[in-house]
């Protein structure tokens, strides 16, 4: 190509930009669709698989119902082919915690992946990413997954308590952990967290415990890394033959070692029983010892009591005796008191008669004492009276003297007085001298004769006195002899007082002694009576400790008998165990065990299948568009073609510009679609994913055989376009190029001929009609175009209901109980069958036996045997109905019900044979087909069972409708039912809808991609159609504006063509959609679930409004374009 | 006043350093029921004046009066409107739309107007009643330029418009064209404007204007137009 070619090519781009960019985003959108969804697949897959080897996922996983020791999982580790076999611990456990209990998964940390110190050792298998904290570095930490921190509203650092099932006790050596990290483990990629026999059956989160944690001395589990896996891809076929090959070969070693385990925990059992039977007859011998002991003990004790009794006895006679002597001394005493007191009294009576006596003699002697006494005291006083006549005389006399002699010494003074006057002269009156000598002589002689009276009269009283003392001498002699007498009476009284009073004193000293006697004697008895009331207190007390002692032994006794028999019980129970321990269940598990590794792998898939069908269509489309477009370009420059032709360049250099435009673009298009398909649409997908499965950065690829492959499609398209355009064109002759082409000349249609018709038609509409048949080519491309677009969205709308309905159709439609839970048929399950009241809120029940078996014709597939006895109650809670119309189907006495999507994949119809191999093989026959959506279900009647297997009918399997069929009420039921033993497991089914949408919700992204690549291809193809029809009709448009044509006028002139053309086109979209959706669901759907297949009003009428709505949109774009068509335009020559 | 008016009228094209005045000034007029020949070599401004008065552009400046209506601030719809039912006009091209039959292109036109000529009418005065269901591929150019004029005819518009009428035609053909635009507007009354670079044609104007460089050079009226039979070029 030379510079001139090639600048006519760059400016052939510029001038023809839309066109250029219409061709570039039909095959960038094909070229997207094909490496985008295509990759993202391998991408996922991919990922998934880096991430598996990073983590050392294992492989395989052996696990043993008797559970693994040490030496199995050395013996695993030597097989041949084995990497890495390491044993670990897995169990389910509650977290209580204020809102609710968790039913948490406990999990042992692999030996790499934490050290308590020091470096770490050992293998690393499902090693955890850490994510915040740190690893456990002691017995009591444990790392967990980010959902039950933020589930739970903990933290790092906080503790949590976890309460293991009664069986598990003693499986972890202690139950409180400090949380120390954030892990996350591969087992877990998808949020499902699996089921449990715990809580509400359904596991919350995960745990993981150091190994030092766990105190069991066997391991639950082992899991294995095989040598050589790594390098495969994990989903590849190739990586599932080498597993395959190794897990045979593991299962067969598998089933040894565990019937080796069987047999030593059997015999090991077996052994501790017989150590725990004889430590119980050790026991029991011991306790008999020691009742017997007791009795010997009771027995002595009875001895002593009975003594004491006796003892007793004795002491209150000899009380008594002591009592009465006491008595009787006493008494005895008191007599003799009393008689002294008696004698005292008689002694006191004579006594004062005595006295009595003597007063009275005295009292007479005194008399005449006194008598005497008073005669003489009156002689006395007569002689007292003479001497007192005496003395009176005597004073008298003496008054007579001394009147005598003072008469003398007063007249011898007057004579002296006299005389001395007479001397001095003096005179004297005779009347002063008084005293006279006569008077004085009288008064001497009256004295004389006084004198002598006087002396007569003391001679008289001397004789009487004399004998009057004679007369007292006599007296006196006579008083003292009767105060002698008397004195002498009086003393012998006197010695009997004293006797009388001495005896008083004894007596009375008697009879304090007595008194005293008396109270020695009381206080004596009294503490007799004390003593003997304290003994037989004593023996009281004695007695009863005896009864308790009796008791005792009886209870010691009874005892011993109770434990006897418990113990008994006990060994037998253990006995019965030993003889129950079934010889182990193993499994050996591969990665399509592990639920997030396969859904995440069927996810990809359906991806990949999505990427089957898509792409085409575009690519269709694109071929389509750039036939049309390249035609067009073409046609436009005939006249250049033909002067170029003209100037002597050859076809090919001719075809070469055209060529390289269609390249061009086509090759820029491709490659945005292959870096968009590359990195963002498998991007979207996974991130989309994301959501559901947690899993590191996406590993992009560039796919380069598909890349090529796409770009070549691309390629193909433009350029076979192209070439298919160029053909004609570049046969004539420069010279008929040069001349413009004829245009195309107007033609009757056939419309017309109906003249009717023709007639009542508008102007307008005749026109359009015309116009609609003069280019059939875009007529057809347009309709096409619209009808792919339309069809893709009724595609994408059709998938993504018949995908959602699956919810509601299987589990709110044909599934209407609840709970389904499985029964362990060796339990009882009478305690099952008592909750399942109406007071526990059951609406109905139905009993059946499920189990797996694979279904085979030509192609066998994995399915779900349903079999009843009770028909009519299964019907109530699956509604059994034909997939043709939609009616009931009964379960047939003979034959099966199978469903649809079974029916498909077995290609079978009803009245078909099919196989069922459940270990057994049996032959059946089809008996109708049902409407069925997830997993596959064979259903069957139990005669039909019996018959086909020669098996015993036993139903293990519950379905349990509710009244309240809230998640809390089922939670409630089925945490009920889970403590029975005959319960294995309960599921809501509701929470199994509820994953199994969060799943499908996904398919949302893919609709909406497929939604927006429709809407992409619908606005290319109506606007590159339209494009073309306005470039086309430029002329004709321009004219019609002179004319005087409204801009709307205009633009409707070439809308009613284009709305016609999207009408039918729409039309068309619903019957290619109709098939499109079909195809598309068949491969997209994968092989456990059926999706929708009855399409959906609502996704033909969203498609229809969808389709018009981007028709509009294009044509309101080109309203513009034609708003701005040039008038002068229609004055130009023709080209 | 005259019928059409215009004055001072300037049409610049483009802008700053690189714009063409293509009319610079133009001041002329035109009486109701003239033919009116616009002749002027390529360049000279007659098809500028052409689309101004055919509402298909509107003038930088000035001022144009048709039927003492100012057109040259009519924009949008009301532009449309003037074009819809003040004029015809006829293409050098004929710009017939070849999907349509002859008497389906007139009614293209007749369909939008308040007052059309029927259709058949329109056609049998340009003397194709008998080739009314033809489409123009099976038409000659003569006709189909008569298709055209009875297209333009049918709106009654006050102004024909003639683009170059005998452009694409012979010398015959080009001559009975404009003998029927002659007609018209001697029997009809019809304004008719004439643009062409043919100065032979001028004798049969009512009207002659020149143009040269975007000036209108000379007008003048003829007092005696000459039938186009008489003509010769």
């Amino acid at each position: 190509m030379n510079r001139s070619m090639r600048k006519t090519l760059l400016r052939e781009i510029r001038s023809s930009f839309p066109r250029f960019l219409s061709i570039l985003i039909m095959v960038a959108l094909g070229t997207m669709f094909l490496v985008g969804l295509r990759s993202a697949a391998p991408d996922m897959q991919a990922t998934a698989d880096r991430y598996f080897d990073d983590q050392k996922f294992m492989d395989l996983q052996i696990i043993s119902t008797l559970g693994l020791t040490e030496e199995d999982i050395e013996t695993f580790g030597a097989a041949e082919g084995v990497e890495v076999s390491q044993g670990g611990w897995s169990m389910d456990a509650i977290l209580e915690q204020e809102n609710g209990a968790k039913v948490i998964k406990l999990l042992s940390l692999s030996e790499g992946e934490y050290a308590f110190s020091g470096e770490r050792k050992g293998q690393t298998v499902n090693e955890n990413i850490l994510v915040e904290g740190r690893m456990p570095t002691a017995m009591d930490e444990c790392v967990a997954e980010e959902k039950l921190l933020s589930e739970l509203g903990i933290c790092l650092g906080d503790k949590v308590t976890l309460a293991l099932p009664e069986d598990m006790k003693d499986s972890l050596k202690t139950d409180t952990f400090t949380l120390v990290g954030i892990v996350e483990s591969p087992l877990y990629i998808s949020i499902e967290r699996g089921t449990s026999s715990l809580g509400d059956g359904k596991v919350d989160a995960y745990i993981y415990l150091p190994r030092e944690s766990f105190s069991m001395d066997y391991y639950t589990l082992c899991n294995i890394i095989l040598s050589g896996t790594r390098e495969k891809d994990s989903y590849s076929d190739d990586y599932r033959a080498l597993r395959d090959d190794r897990k045979e070969q593991m299962t067969s070693l598998a089933e040894e070692r565990a019937d080796l385990r069987y047999e030593t925990l059997v015999s090991d059992a077996q052994a501790e029983l017989a150590d725990a039977r004889q430590e119980f007859a050790d026991s029991v011998a011991d306790a008999r010892q020691e009742i017997d002991d007791g009795e010997a003990e009771l027995a002595d004790a009875r001895k002593t009591l009975d003594e004491g009794w006796a003892e007793l006895e004795t002491a209150e006679e000899e009380l008594e005796t002591a009592k009465e002597d006491g008595k009787a001394e006493l008494a005895d005493a008191r007599q003799q008191l009393d008689e002294g007191w008696m004698a005292l009294a008689e002694a006191k009576d004579t006594l004062n008669s005595s006295q009595t006596e003597l007063d009275t003699q005295s009292s007479e002697a005194w008399s005449q004492l006194e008598a005497a006494e008073a005669a003489l005291n009156a002689g006395q006083a007569e002689l007292d009276a003479k001497r007192e006549e005496l003395a009176e005389a005597q004073t008298q006399l003496e008054a007579l003297r001394q009147q005598a002699a003072d008469y003398r010494a007063a007249l011898t003074l007057q004579q002296e007085q006299v005389a001395a006057a007479e001397a001095a002269g003096i005179p004297i009156d005779p009347e002063t001298l008084i005293y006279n000598e006569e008077t004085c002589l009288m008064l001497e002689t009256a004295l004389a004769e006084a004198e002598a009276a006087y002396e007569q009269g003391q001679t008289a009283l001397a004789a009487a006195e004399a004998e009057l003392s004679a007369q007292w001498d006599a007296f006196y002699t006579q008083k003292a002899t009767v105060i002698y007498q008397l004195s002498l009476a009086q003393s012998t009284i006197d010695d009997g007082w004293t006797e009388y009073n001495d005896s008083y004193d004894t007596l009375y000293q008697g009879e304090l002694d007595y008194a005293q006697a008396v109270t020695d004697f009381d206080t004596q008895i009294a503490d007799g009576e004390q003593a003997i009331a304290d003994s037989r207190q004593e023996l009281y007390d004695g007695e009863a400790d005896y009864a308790q002692g009796l008791l005792d032994i009886e209870e010691a006794k009874n005892t011993l008998a109770e434990e006897t028999e418990k113990a008994q019980a006990e060994m037998d129970d253990a006995q019965a165990e030993i003889d129950g321990i079934k010889p182990a269940d193993v499994y050996v598990l591969d990665r399509d065990a592990n639920y997030g590794s396969v859904s995440y792998d069927q996810n990809a898939q359906r991806m990949g299948n999505l990427a089957k069908m898509f792409p085409v269509i575009f690519f269709v489309v694109a071929a389509l568009v750039c036939l049309t477009t390249m035609t067009r370009m073409v046609e436009e420059q005939r006249t250049e073609i033909g002067s170029i032709k003209a100037m002597g360049y050859g076809t090919p250099a001719i075809a070469g510009k055209f060529l390289l435009y269609g390249a061009s673009a086509s090759l820029l298009g491709g490659l945005i679609g292959v870096l968009v398909g590359t990195y963002v649409i498998p991007w979207i997908i996974f991130t989309s994913y994301g959501i559901m499965y947690n899993l590191p950065e996406l590993q992009l690829r560039l796919y380069v055989p598909l890349v090529a492959a796409s770009l070549a499609a691309g390629l193909a398209c433009t350029v076979g376009a192209t070439l298919w355009a160029m053909l004609s064109t570049a046969r004539e002759t420069p010279a008929a190029l040069m001349r413009p082409k004829a245009p195309k000349a107007g033609k009757r249609i056939l419309l017309e001929r109906i003249g009717p018709l023709w007639r009542r038609m508008s102007f307008s509409v005749k026109v359009s009609c015309r116009n609609l048949f003069r280019y059939k080519k875009r007529l057809f491309m347009t309709i096409l175009g619209i009808a792919g677009c339309t069809a893709l969205m009724i595609a994408g709308l059709g998938l993504r209901n018949g995908i959602l309905c699956i919810i509601d159709r299987q589990y709110e439609d044909i599934y209407s109980y609840q709970l389904q839970v499985s029964l362990d048929t060796e339990q009882n399950a009478e305690g099952v069958d008592a909750l399942l009241t109406e007071d526990n809120g059951v609406r109905a029940v139905s009993k059946n036996y499920v189990r797996s078996v694979t279904a085979k014709t030509t192609s066998s597939v994995d399915c779900y045997l349903q079999v009843t006895d009770q028909p009519e109650k299964l019907y109530e809670l699956i509604d059994l109905r034909s997939m043709e119309d939609g009616s009931h189907l009964d379960i047939p006495e003979e034959g099966v019900l199978i469903d649809q999507k079974l029916s498909e994949l077995l290609d079978v119809q009803v009245g078909d044979t099919i196989l069922l191999d459940a270990g057994t093989l049996a032959e059946t026959k089809v008996a109708g087909i049902l409407e069925h959506y997830v997993r596959h279900y064979v259903y069957m009647s139990a005669g039909e069972y019996e018959r086909l297997f020669g098996t015993e009918y036993v139903p293990n399997e519950l379905l349990i409708a509710m009244e309240d069929t809230s998640d809390e009420a089922v939670a409630a039921l089925s945490e009920e039912l889970l403590k029975q033993e005959a319960v294995t497991s309960a599921s809501n089914i509701a929470s199994s809808a509820h994953s199994f949408g969060e799943t499908l919700k996904v398919i949302d992204t893919a609709v909406l991609i497929i939604i927006f690549s429709a809407a992409a291809l619908a606005l290319v193809v109506l606007y590159n159609l339209t494009n073309i029809n306005i470039t086309e009709r430029l002329r004709e448009l321009a004219t019609l504006k002179v004319l005087g044509f409204y801009d709307g006028e205009t633009a409707m002139y070439v809308y009613r063509e284009n709305i016609v053309l999207t009408l039918l086109g729409i039309l068309l979209g619903q019957f290619l959609g109709k098939y499109l959706r079909s195809f598309l669901i068949g491969t997209i759907e994968i092989e456990i679930v059926m999706f929708g297949r009855i399409p959906e009003p609502s996704e033909y009428i969203l498609a229809t409004l969808l389709s018009l709505l981007f028709a509009l949109l294009v044509n309101f774009l080109m309203y513009f374009r034609i708003k701005k068509i040039d008038m002068v335009q229609s004055l130009k020559s023709v080209e | 006043m005259a019928y059409i008016e215009l004055k001072n009228v300037t049409r610049v094209y483009g802008g700053g350093g690189g714009e063409i005045r293509a009319l610079d000034g133009v001041d002329f007029e035109v009486e109701q029921g003239e033919l009116c020949i616009i002749v002027g070599p390529s360049g000279a401004g007659k098809t500028t004046v052409l689309n101004l008065l055919g509402g298909m552009d509107t003038p930088t400046s000035g001022s144009i009066l048709v039927d003492g209506q100012e057109i040259s601030d009519l924009k949008g719809r009301k532009l449309t409107l003037y074009r819809r039912h003040d004029i015809g006009f006829v293409f050098q091209f004929y710009n017939l739309v070849g999907n349509l039959t002859a008497v389906e292109n007139v009614e293209l036109a007749s369909e939008i107007c308040p007052d059309p000529m029927d259709a058949a009418e329109a056609l049998r005065r340009v003397g194709l009643e008998e080739r009314m269901q033809n489409f123009p591929s099976q038409l000659s150019g003569g006709e189909q330029q008569r298709v055209a004029i009875a297209r333009a005819l049918a709106k009654r518009p006050k102004l024909l418009l003639c683009d170059e009428p005998t452009g694409a035609l012979d010398y015959r053909t080009g001559k009975e064209v404009l003998q029927l635009l002659q007609d018209t507007c001697r029997k009809d009354g019809m304004t008719v404007i004439i643009i062409t670079h043919n100065s032979a044609l001028k004798p049969m104007g009512d009207r002659v204007i020149q143009f040269r460089s975007g000036r209108v050079e000379k007008m003048y009226k003829n007092e005696n137009p000459v039938s186009i039979e008489r003509i010769e070029w």
